[in-house]
């Protein structure tokens, strides 16, 4: 059966980019960023929606507006009364109306509101497949190289911080990397249902094992699997395919879930 | 050597702690002895790095804080660790950040290191907790994980905050025995605590800290007006034998 380039493409990309938020889901998870994972996505929007006004390049610009935010939010609420999460909240709803006023405001072609919001994998192309490789291999070079510094950050970081872990370095590192992947993830998941695929993925593999490795590794073929999965039943199915591969991970969290509950009693 | 030199913190209005000075030498074994809110805690972290925005100086063999503690670690254990519900983490894992601590963070650890850390969970007796999920702990269990954490790194100095919370009274002695055992290695001990009578029996100096050091002495020379001095009022030192 001969399957159309573009259709290939996607799917390598979609793999691609699903190995990358499996290998970073379970620190999402431990180190409780599934909402600013979440904020980022929302924060996006409008630095997409800038990005087509001003016909800048939508990843640079995105990027800066999502990283931009994230710095003042970490900044700012430490020298207001406000907290973190509720800044992070204000921005990402203010970012959001800031993003449909802007698309509002552009005379020419202006895509479908709902590829930015629940992503068309089939609008990937050859160098987003490029982009989303060389993040991949940064996102497992990040892991490699930081691995037991963000694990003890994710344990406590005020003990990390005591016993040398350089806790300011990796908690910013990790959040320029998980901006990085939900920008350049956006356009396969979308902003509404990228979270599911840097969440899902690390709760099912922490509720398989207690051990960090497997976790991660786990994490990462239930991502791929999920993919695969969505794939076959929307290529079968002519329906959407994000919305079925974060389906088909809800379905894993519910079937392990399902076990556990066996296996205990 | 740690020089402790006109150290205060301000927080909005309120005065933490208020130009404290004193002088730990390498060995002692010293206790902080203050009410609630006199600053203890604060001092400690102080000493650790983890709040710069205090006023004064802080210096380890005559390098200032900052710069010594980038090449360095103190073991430290806190009053309360939260340890995140279901973290995927053993006894062992927790403890082993004690021994990367004296590494850096990105070297590799020793060949030994599971030797190591085995040791150092028995001298605190703590050895069959070692594979126990670190949630699964107990604050007794707890603290002699985080004792062992503290200790496996080899640091010259510990700092232990309310080390005795948790612990069973039988315990206790058992505890501060283990205390004496390492400052009697060479260690540089300072600990906060409460449990004024056992304290004075067992450390060479103590601090006494309301805000502002009220006094640096030895353990046996604490007396009455000192304690009322730190104190105020409300505690009053009484000798009772029964």
């Amino acid at each position: 059966m001969d399957f159309p380039v573009f259709l290939v493409t996607a799917f390598i990309a979609a793999l691609v980019s699903a190995f990358g938020s499996g290998l970073l889901s379970t620190f999402v998870v431990l180190r409780r960023a599934s909402f600013t994972s979440e904020a980022f996505a929302h924060i996006a929007f409008a630095g997409m929606a800038f990005a087509l006004l001003a016909g800048l390049p939508y990843g640079l610009v995105t990027f800066a507006f999502v990283a931009a935010v994230a710095f003042t939010v970490g900044l700012a609420s430490s020298k207001m009364a406000v907290a973190e999460v509720n800044l992070t909240t204000i921005f990402l709803a203010v970012s959001m109306a800031t993003g449909v006023l802007l698309l509002s405001l552009n005379k020419g072609y202006t895509p479908d509101i709902a590829d930015y919001l629940f992503g068309n994998i089939l609008l990937v192309g050859e160098d987003d497949l490029f982009v989303l490789s060389i993040l991949a291999v940064v996102d497992l070079v990040w892991l490699a190289v930081f691995f037991r510094a963000m694990y003890y950050t994710a344990y406590n970081e005020t003990a990390a911080a005591v016993y040398r872990i350089p806790v300011r370095l990796v908690t910013t590192g990790f959040l320029v990397l998980l901006a990085c992947n939900i920008v350049v993830a956006v356009k396969i998941a979308g902003v509404v249902m990228i979270t599911a695929g840097l969440v899902l993925p690390g709760t099912i593999a922490l509720l398989i094992t207690r051990r960090i490795l497997m976790a991660h590794a786990i994490a990462v073929l239930v991502s791929l699997g999920a993919t695969i999965g969505g794939f076959l039943l929307s290529y079968t199915g002519d329906l959407p395919t994000g919305p079925l591969v974060v389906l088909t991970q809800f379905g894993a969290f519910i079937l392990v879930l399902a076990v556990r509950g066996l296996v205990r009693r | 050597m740690i020089e402790v030199r006109s150290v205060g913190l301000k927080i909005g209005t309120s005065t933490v702690l208020e130009n404290v000075s004193f002088t730990l030498s390498d060995g002692d074994f010293t206790a902080i002895l203050g009410p609630n809110g006199a600053g203890k805690s604060t001092l400690i972290k102080i000493l650790l790095g983890l709040v710069p925005e205090h006023t004064g100086q802080v210096l380890y063999d005559g390098v200032p804080a900052r710069e010594w503690l980038r090449k360095n670690h103190v073991g430290y254990l806190p009053q309360r660790e939260m340890v995140p519900r279901l973290f995927p983490g053993t006894a062992a894992d927790i403890v082993r950040l004690g021994l990367l601590a004296c590494r850096g963070a990105f070297a590799r650890l020793p060949a030994n290191a599971a030797q190591q850390v085995h040791e150092a969970l028995e001298m605190t007796g703590a050895a069959h907790l070692e594979h126990r999920a670190i949630d699964a702990l107990s604050g007794g269990e707890l603290q002699r994980v985080l004792l062992a954490r503290a200790i496996v790194g080899g640091s010259r100095y510990l700092f232990l905050d309310e080390p005795e919370a948790g612990v069973d009274s039988q315990q206790i002695a058992g505890f501060y025995s283990l205390l004496s055992k390492l400052n009697a290695d060479g260690r540089t001990v300072l600990l906060v605590s409460h449990d004024i009578n056992v304290i004075l029996k067992t450390v060479s100096s103590v601090l006494c800290l309301n805000r502002t050091l009220h006094c640096h002495t030895s353990a046996d020379l604490v007396s009455a007006e000192v304690v009322q001095k730190t104190w105020g009022d409300v505690l009053r030192l009484v000798d009772k034998h029964f």
